[in-house]
């Protein structure tokens, strides 16, 4: 049984008595009210005889008529009050008491009225005394049963009294002494129950894991000491568990600190800035001769001014936040003096309960070395290939200006044009690799510069008496020199086409190019508002120079061209931008 | 008079009483001790020795507490050995009360009245008879019963009839208020004096017209007569009393009998109204009567012991008729009816019945 249930039973039994006890209390007082009541009507029915017996000699002795009404309603109220008194006896001796006095006083009166019947008046004076006798009899007869009746009802009043006390002793004395031999129980249960608990409890604080708590007490207490039993068994486990993870721990930590001792990289604890630890080769790294000769130092003892603001800034951050440190290269000072490049990178540890660094360095000073030595060479490299685009362009621009030259002493109109389509086709190379040794990047270029460029090129070189504007809707796109040059070429070939051909009958016209680029593709649209092709013009078939041109570019670039004609020509070329590797490794081979 | 804030209940009333069903098993446990203490108690105890007393009753219905207490061992139980002295009417009774045959008389109204008042065969003045406790409260026990067969149908008829009563018993009292009552003239009547237990024969054998005759005598003539008989009616009737009398000398010389004899009538007052059926057939095979007429005629009386003021006033009454028919001769051996009663032996066993004005 629960502690709760029989708590709950203690209280349920503790109302049921209380419950049991006041309706008894009640049911009894009632039952003595009710009997008291009777009491008084006993005696209101004596009350009554005696005034009824009164009221007879008051009118044996004056025969006045109002003692004859008062002794008839006397009589009225004897007769109420007697059916209203509860186990009146029902003997014929006292129920013959009443109609006798009834019958008597009649008599008394028919004497009175008939005195011609009753003529002897010696005998009627006896006739009378008889008769009032008679009533005075039955009175005394009523008296006595009433006086019968009332100690009757007050002894059962006195037996009720002793009942209730009785009674009330007999429901308080089991229900109170359960409830006390309950209470009692309980509270032994309790007490042994809680004093088994604390030995088990004191035996469990000096560290016998091995106590076993056993109860049979209440539901509660059984759960309890189970618990215990259970806290217990899970403590030794816990502790064996611990006990195992801390051999664990120790052999880890044996395993570290050889693997660290061994490592060829500097290892170095520290809090705040403060060594804490440090391995041989970080001791060896710096030159010191122990340990000893580091732990305790600053780790910004061992870096130049220009870092010691940013490691003070980054072990901050790594000690407050909690982060770790990228690698990062510090220029160290031995303690022999000697600098060394280590590149340093730590982690947020927790030693000895504090938050600390451990910071790993990398002996980089040879690796170091060498990118100097690299970046040298790379800058040599760098201006020499500057140098060849160049050279490259300059030669190529050699070459425009000696076929300009061949041009202009041509008299030949149609070979001239082929000239100058030639240095066209020459300059859009040569400002290309114009504009590759004037960025830093020797491999991508900005194509939009170089389609400004070109155009402004083409316009200055075709001066063909029409007034054309360009527009452009460029996107800022970057193009590798191996797509940028036949990209370039492709241009080249159109727009000096449109300013060739497309205005011939006009004064003014116009060239769009738009250029869009979506993620990997480009597209590339140049349209006019010129005269256009003819109508049965198919650009994969034409036989012109430059149109075989376009179409080997094309290829190159693994582009689609499109033409259409709509109020002029619109070309819409598009391909996929790639990194292709090497310079010029293609044109128009 | 006791008011209520004198209720002080009584723990053995209370023990006996009717509401004690929970207190039961108590009860029967404290019997059970007690009959185990009288179990182990010594074996004298037994025999106790009983104090032997001689009463005189009569074959009367109004005995019924004396047959209880002889038939269910009361007076044994209070330590009496009665001697009965049967008597066909309570003067007899008290006549051997006087002459001292008997200790104890039992006995109604006008013999009493008849010793009080000096008259013969109570004139021994050395017995001052002491009333002690009345016995019954009855009504109408007293008929005037006639043969219709002599021309008697109603109370005037009687006139030049004669009439058979006992002489010196409460029918005497009785006749003359029905003559009273009904305008008749005594000398126009012929009283005989028979002998209560003759009523019937006279009656039957033509000797008298009718009689006076009291229960269950009267009952049972008009039973065994039926047709022939009828009840004269009377208005006034008579309550008799029944009374138990003793002599001043036994009573100062043995208080404690007088206390015993009375508790032993009280257990059978308690006894008959708790078993009805058994005393009707007891106070029927005592009294020679047929069951069907003592439970015709059984709520016309009331069993209690006690003393009250109807009880003087009667018997006053009585003694003021005895002057008045002047059977008394001699007015100073009147005796005060109040100083012939005793009230401290009933005080003692039964105060709730003493109603008397002190």
């Amino acid at each position: 049984m629960t502690f709760k249930s029989r708590i709950n039973a203690v209280a349920l039994l503790s109302v049921a008595t209380v419950v049991v006890l006041f309706g008894f209390l009640f049911y009894t007082t009632w039952q003595i009210n009710d009997e008291l009541n009777q009491v008084d009507r006993v005696n209101r029915f004596a009350k009554t005889a005696t005034e009824l017996n009164i009221i007879t000699e008051q009118y044996l002795a004056y025969e006045e008529s109002r003692y004859f009404e008062k002794w008839n309603t006397l009589y009225r109220d004897l007769e109420t009050t007697k059916e209203n008194i509860r186990k009146f006896p029902t003997r014929r001796v006292v129920t013959n008491a009443l109609p006798s006095i009834k019958q008597s006083f009649t008599l008394i009166n028919e004497i009175y009225n008939k005195p011609e019947t009753y003529t002897d008046s010696q005998k009627r004076k006896r006739l009378l005394e008889r008769a009032t006798a008679r009533i005075r009899s039955d009175i005394q007869l009523l008296l006595s049963v009433a006086h019968r009746l009332e100690q009757s009802r007050l002894q059962e009043v006195r037996d009720l009294q002793v009942y209730q006390r009785i009674q009330v002793l007999l429901i308080l004395i089991p229900g109170i002494g359960f409830l006390v031999y309950i209470i009692y129980r309980m509270r032994k249960h309790t007490l042994d129950s809680l004093n088994e608990l604390l030995e088990g409890t004191k035996s469990i604080a000096e560290g016998n894991l091995d106590t076993h708590i056993d109860l049979n007490s209440f539901e509660e207490f059984d759960t309890l000491a189970n618990a215990y039993n259970e806290m217990t068994s899970e403590l030794r486990r816990h502790i064996k568990e611990e006990q195992s993870l801390r051999k664990q721990a120790e052999e880890n930590l044996s395993r570290w600190e050889a693997l660290v001792d061994q490592a060829p990289n500097m290892i170095v604890i520290h809090v705040e800035g403060k060594i804490k630890f440090i391995n041989e080769a970080g001791v060896y790294i710096l030159g010191a001769k122990s340990a000893e000769h580091v732990i305790g130092t600053q780790v910004f003892d061992y870096l130049g001014e220009t870092q010691k603001s940013r490691a003070i800034e980054q072990i901050k951050r790594l000690e407050e936040n909690r982060e770790g440190i990228d690698p990062t290269v510090y220029r160290v000072q031995r303690l022999d003096g000697e600098h060394r490049y280590l590149q340093l990178q730590g982690v947020p540890i927790t030693y000895q309960g504090k938050p600390a660094s451990q910071t790993i360095g990398v002996d980089v000073t040879e690796y170091i070395s060498y990118e100097e030595d690299l970046q040298e060479s790379l800058e040599e490299k760098s201006i020499l290939l500057q140098e060849i685009h160049h050279r490259v362009k300059n030669n190529l621009a050699v070459i425009s200006g000696m076929m300009q030259l061949q041009a202009m002493e041509s008299e030949n109109e149609g070979l001239t044009d082929k000239l100058y389509d030639s240095q066209l086709r020459i300059q859009s190379m040569a400002s290309i690799h114009e504009l590759l040794y004037d960025t830093e990047s020797f491999t991508d270029l900005n194509f939009s510069d170089q389609i400004k460029k070109l155009v402004t090129t083409i316009r200055e070189t075709l001066n063909t008496g029409t007034e054309v504007e360009i527009n452009y809707q460029l996107e800022d796109v970057t193009l590798n020199v191996n797509q940028a040059i036949p990209a370039a070429l492709i241009v080249n070939e159109l727009v000096t086409n449109a300013f060739k051909h497309a205005f011939k009958e006009q004064k003014k016209g116009m060239i769009n190019i738009i250029m869009k680029a979506n993620e990997q593709n480009l597209t590339l649209t140049i349209f006019d508002n010129g005269v256009g092709f003819p109508k049965d013009f198919d650009i994969h078939n034409a036989s012109t120079l430059g149109m075989r041109i376009i179409q080997t570019l094309c290829q190159q670039l693994d582009a689609t061209i499109q033409y259409e004609w709509k109020n002029g020509s619109r070309f819409d070329i598009r391909f996929e931008m790639a990194n292709i590797k090497g310079i010029g490794s293609a044109h128009l081979n | 008079m006791k008011t209520i804030l004198d209720i002080q209940p009584n723990i053995m009333d209370v023990f006996f009483s009717k509401y004690n069903y929970a207190v039961f098993p108590i009860k029967l446990t404290l019997v059970l001790v007690l009959a185990l203490f009288i179990g182990c108690g010594n074996e004298e105890n037994k025999s106790i020795d009983l104090t032997t007393i001689k009463v005189g009753i009569t074959d009367f219905w109004g005995e019924a507490a004396f047959y209880v207490a002889q038939a269910e061992g009361f007076f044994e139980e209070e330590g009496l050995e009665v001697t009965v002295f049967s008597n066909s009417a309570g003067k007899e009774s008290l006549k051997d009360l006087y002459e001292g045959k008997v200790d104890i008389a039992h006995v109604a109204e006008i013999p009493v009245v008849f010793a009080l008042s000096g008259l013969e065969p109570h004139s021994n003045n050395d017995v001052s008879l002491k009333i002690f406790t009345g016995l019954i409260y009855t009504s109408n026990s007293q008929k005037i019963i006639a043969r219709r067969d002599h021309g008697i149908n109603e109370p005037q008829d009687l006139n030049g009839k004669k009439v058979g009563l006992y002489s010196e018993t409460t029918s005497e009292y009785f006749f003359d208020t029905f003559l009273l009552e009904h305008g008749l003239r005594e000398e126009n009547i012929e009283r005989v004096n028979i002998d209560i237990t003759e009523h019937y024969k006279a009656l039957k054998n033509g000797q008298v017209d009718a009689v006076v005759s009291w229960e269950p005598y009267a009952s049972e003539i008009l039973r065994k007569l039926n047709e022939n008989t009828l009840k004269l009616n009377s208005v006034l009737g008579h309550s008799t009393l029944w009374m138990a009398t003793s002599s001043e000398t036994f009573i100062r010389k043995h208080p404690d009998t007088i206390v015993k004899y009375l508790r032993a009538l009280k257990k059978s007052q308690d006894y008959i109204q708790r078993n009805r059926e058994e005393t009707q057939k007891l106070i029927a095979k005592n009294t020679n009567t047929s069951l069907e007429i003592i439970r015709n005629i059984w709520d016309s009386i009331d069993y209690e012991i006690s003393i009250g003021e109807r009880m003087l006033y009667l018997l006053n009454q009585q003694q003021r008729w005895l002057v008045q028919e002047e059977h008394v001769d001699d007015s100073t051996k009147l005796s005060e009816i109040s100083d012939a009663i005793y009230l401290e032996a009933l005080e003692e066993v039964y105060p709730e019945g003493i109603t008397v004005i002190r």
